[in-house]
């Protein structure tokens, strides 16, 4: 079967590497409190035919981040081939010691910052910078969520900066277009991530045009979201079925080394 | 599964997206690639400018050879500035419009009664859908009392997005005459939690195009947890329903 054949049956995916680089487990307030711990997360990468996510804490990231990080590492520990945690950082916090997360722990993946939930702060901060020389030094993924388009020429910064660390630009695309084509016009550490809870008929083969296929990951904000919907968009595209698996997952797998 | 898109708006509108499917023929294609076989439309003209002057344009471009069913952007009449309602349903009938949008926040009106009641009962009357985009058109808060106050009319509200899902359960509960669209309800399990709470025939599919995405709508349908009788109804059968009831 074609890549569309499995989105027009509603069947999940078979033979295809498939990374959903931007997903959350945890009960967060702002959004639906049913479906969000690591069980649902895997029924619903089950159904859909998705082999590993990239997952943080939605509600630490607005609160406590070191509370919420133990609820990603949780959900890592009981599906450790599925569920990658990511660590969230917080710029009112510098001083973490990042080496409990990543040297004495070993259930943690990556990074998230998502300064903009935390008082609205930009992500060029100097709070973050601790946490950006830490994943460069040990050349970390980061996620950004960069859905503005100062939030995406900050992330063109950061990742000037810190070269040995691979930033996955969150919500890119969509809103802040032509600062997403930039940055990966001038930064080879940056892949750009496709989560939008509503996404515009065409997006996805508009930015492939200007970017690349390879630069393009799947990513849905599951389950903030649902991931059927970003799943259709990469499925059902005009893009051709090589360009389709580099999106779904194999990218990601030469971008994170997974 | 075919679709039957409750949403979609055909003409030249005034922000182009540079990648999205800008002509009708582009949205044909988008349709044929996404199995939607007949979809709702109003014209731009009639949203952004001039609503009589935009569905004068809608019958140009839409008829029996097309698979788009029409939709007009109406208004009340005030100091005769638009069709009494009496006039817009007589030519509803005599150009096979079947369902009304209204667009209350942009035009400054308020959807009480003593400002639409007289063509709210008119579309109660002969059984004509009455479309609003949630956010653009209405406030998520003042769906309850729109339901209550004509509960003689249906209501299609668009654009539900994934944060109203707290208010979307006593909608449903206690309105019987509230609908709302699919597109960008996305939920996680959104949709099976409403089929476990028994509300399935009250999500209409819709994709938004051109600047909603239709890969996107339909992939929401066609992969929810939910038996494919429930598809079938979200995905053409409810809004096939209301249109059945439709007396003109």
């Amino acid at each position: 079967m074609k890549l569309n054949d499995y989105a027009v049956l509603g069947k999940e995916l078979k033979d295809t590497f498939v990374v959903d680089v931007h997903t959350h487990v945890g009960v967060n307030n702002n959004y639906q409190r049913v479906g969000t711990d690591a069980d649902a997360i895997v029924h619903t990468m089950d159904r859909l035919g998705v082999d590993k996510v990239l997952c943080s804490n939605s509600p630490g990231a607005y609160s406590d981040f070191h509370w919420g990080n133990e609820v990603a590492a949780q959900a890592h520990a009981k599906y450790p081939d599925r569920i990658l945690a990511l660590a969230v950082g917080s710029p009112h916090y510098p001083d973490v010691d990042w080496d409990d997360y990543f040297i004495r722990d070993d259930r943690y993946f990556g990074m998230k910052a998502v300064p903009f939930v935390q008082g609205q702060q930009p992500i060029y901060h100097e709070g973050l910078m601790p946490m950006y020389e830490y994943a460069d030094k040990h050349g970390l993924a980061v996620l950004f969520h960069s859905w503005q388009d100062s939030e995406t020429r900050d992330a063109i910064k950061v990742a000037k900066q810190f070269p040995h660390a691979r930033f996955i630009l969150g919500h890119a695309g969509y809103t802040a277009r032509d600062a997403a084509v930039d940055a990966c016009k001038q930064c080879e550490n940056v892949i750009l991530e496709t989560t939008f809870s509503a996404p515009t008929e065409g997006d996805l083969e508009w930015i492939v045009g200007k970017v690349g296929a390879d630069r393009v990951a799947y990513g849905s904000d599951l389950t903030a979201f649902e991931c059927s919907h970003i799943l259709g968009t990469i499925l059902l595209s005009r893009l051709t079925e090589a360009e389709k698996e580099q999106i779904l997952g194999l990218n990601a797998k030469a971008f994170l080394g997974l | 599964m075919k679709f039957l898109d409750a949403r979609i708006q055909l003409g030249q509108r005034c922000v182009l997206r540079e990648g999205a499917p800008n002509t009708t023929e582009e949205i044909l294609e988008v349709m044929q690639r996404c199995d939607i076989k007949k979809a709702i439309a109003f014209h731009a003209i009639a949203k952004e400018a001039d609503m009589q002057a935009g569905n004068e344009e809608l019958l140009k471009i839409t008829g029996e050879d097309t698979p788009f069913l029409r939709q007009w952007i109406a208004m009340p009449s005030v100091f005769g500035e638009f069709y009494e309602p009496e006039e817009l349903f007589s030519r509803m009938k005599q150009h096979n419009v079947t369902t009304l949008r209204l667009m209350p926040k942009k035009c400054g009106y308020p959807m009480k009664p003593y400002m639409v009641g007289k063509l709210m009962d008119a579309a109660a009357d002969s059984h004509v859908p009455v479309f609003l985009t949630l956010h653009e058109d209405i406030a998520p808060f003042e769906l309850y009392d729109l339901c209550k106050d004509f509960p003689r009319v249906n209501f299609v509200i668009c654009g539900v997005d994934y944060r109203q899902n707290r208010l979307i359960g006593p909608l449903v509960e206690q309105c019987p005459n509230f609908y709302f669209g699919s597109s960008i309800y996305v939920v996680h399990g959104g949709l099976k939690l409403l089929s476990d709470y028994g509300c399935t025939d009250r999500l209409i599919f819709e994709s938004g195009l051109p600047t909603g995405s239709a890969t996107a709508a339909v992939s929401l349908i066609r992969y929810a947890e939910i038996s494919r009788e429930e598809k079938e109804l979200i995905a053409h059968g409810n809004m096939e329903r209301l249109l059945s009831g439709v007396t003109l």
